[in-house]
């Protein structure tokens, strides 16, 4: 495919469309000739892929960062060498100084509206039927069952004197995600345990009382997986 | 007291009651709440855990509400204090908890799970809106990106094509860090003293960049 309206547009003149700079004669030469709109296109994907593929690439994380103004970052010369050239790495350090001037003074919070995770991934468990499975083999009091996209967890309860003694499974494709996770037990939105998931994907709650509860697991990467209003009861 | 003998419930009876007079700036003995802590992270006990969580879950949350950028994010702060009571367990268990020898520390470094949590959460957002605005200009391609060029190798590509070490810095200014002229002029004075001169160097990289056969390849274009 060629130019249909030679001379091709120059690499300057799409550089200044792909900015939205573009005088009108590119504009109207666009409109006219697929093989610049092609060359328009290509060279946006490109550009857009770069960024996307570079953003923050070499960038410490948060946390190293955090280590790092503790002087417990076993990185601290190659850090050092980042923040000469990173402004963005350069600003997060200074929030962190400035958050760590303000003073801890216990406050009451205000309340704020909760907005829908839609970066980091939040996912609404739901609890699956009773397979047909165990019920034909007699057994009624299988694990529970919940499902979170691709991720499942498994809850078996026991009942004891102390309350509901409840051991947990998570299955997951990228297991590592939630290593060291949190699991919030909460109940009439008081908390009432919170434990952290092993790198098998285990944990073990203490006794609670069988009440509508809710969970809660916040991995380490900041994804959640709620499972709302489970009543052990009604096992 | 040879706190070895408590439980654990005895240490958070104690941990509870000295967390209390320290808001209230009266004298307190930080000795239990460094041992259900140091059970918690060190011994990675999960029953000392779900005490540390109970104890410090609202001053996590009090954190939260002074942080300068959280506002920004839109979320709630409960969810910032379970992100960062995970990111506190995780950076400090096992063995990690011996470069802690005092309460105060152990918390200052809580504290700093909270900014790095916060964080992260921001890095995540602004990488999102990137990837966000790919996929609206790739609307019925079937373009993707499946290619042996790793990150590094992609920059070490772009170090070759540009031998100017200024041009490096404007593309790990703009690629990288993503910002815009203006600020560039703002950060980097000694470098570009006006947004024009940041474009017309940009403009040059970018041809050198788009013209590059590598690239083209890795990104399919």
């Amino acid at each position: 495919m060629a130019c249909t309206n030679p001379p091709p547009l120059t690499e300057d003149e799409i550089t200044a469309a792909l900015d939205g700079e573009a005088e009108l004669s590119v504009q109207q030469h666009l409109a006219h000739c697929s093989d610049c709109t092609a060359r328009l296109t290509r060279a946006r994907q490109l550009e857009q892929r770069l960024r996307i593929k570079l953003h923050r690439w070499n960038c410490p994380t948060p946390q190293e960062l955090g280590d790092y103004y503790f002087k417990l970052s076993p990185r601290e010369q190659d850090i050092t060498e980042h923040l000469k050239s990173c402004v963005r790495c350069s600003d997060e350090l200074a929030e962190l100084q400035r958050f760590w001037e303000t003073e801890a003074v216990k406050v009451l919070p205000t309340p704020q509206s909760k907005r829908t995770r839609a970066f980091l991934g939040e996912w609404v468990a739901q609890l699956l039927p009773k397979t047909s499975a165990l019920a034909a083999r007699g057994v009624d009091k299988g694990p529970l069952v919940a499902q979170a996209g691709d991720i499942t967890i498994f809850l078996a309860v026991e009942s004891t004197a102390q309350g509901i003694l409840l051991t947990g499974q998570l299955a997951a494709p990228d297991q590592q995600v939630w290593f060291g996770a949190i699991v919030e037990i909460m109940q009439a939105d008081t908390l009432q345990a919170a434990v952290v998931i092993d790198e098998w994907g285990s944990f073990r709650q203490d006794p609670f009382q069988p009440q509508p509860t809710n969970f809660r697991i916040t991995s380490i990467g900041g994804q959640t997986i709620l499972l709302k209003d489970v009543v052990f009861t009604d096992l | 007291m040879n706190l070895s003998i408590l439980t654990v419930d005895d240490l958070a009876y104690h941990c509870t009651g000295d967390t209390q007079k320290f808001y209230r700036q009266q004298s307190y003995d930080p000795q239990f709440c460094f041992e259900l802590l140091r059970r918690a992270l060190a011994e990675e006990q999960t029953e000392a855990f779900s005490r540390v969580y109970q104890i410090y879950h609202s001053q996590v949350q009090n954190w939260v509400y002074h942080h300068p950028r959280f506002i920004q994010t839109g979320e709630s702060a409960d969810y910032f204090a379970s992100f960062a009571l995970t990111n506190f367990y995780f950076a400090l268990r096992g063995t990690k908890f011996a470069q802690f020898a005092a309460l105060s520390q152990v918390m200052a470094y809580l504290k700093l799970c909270v900014h790095t949590s916060i964080a992260q959460y921001l890095r995540t957002q602004s990488a999102a809106l990137l990837a966000d605005l790919e996929e609206a200009h790739l609307i019925g391609s079937n373009d993707h990106i499946d290619s042996d060029m790793n990150t590094a190798d992609i920059w070490f590509r772009i170090c070759e094509l540009l031998t100017d070490a200024k041009d490096r810095l404007l593309a790990h200014i703009v690629f990288v860090q993503d910002l815009k002229p203006a600020e560039i002029v703002d950060r980097y004075p000694q470098h570009w003293r006006t947004p024009r001169e940041v474009s017309v160097a940009l403009q040059r990289i970018r041809r050198t960049l788009r013209s590059d056969v590598e690239l083209q390849q890795w990104a399919k274009v």
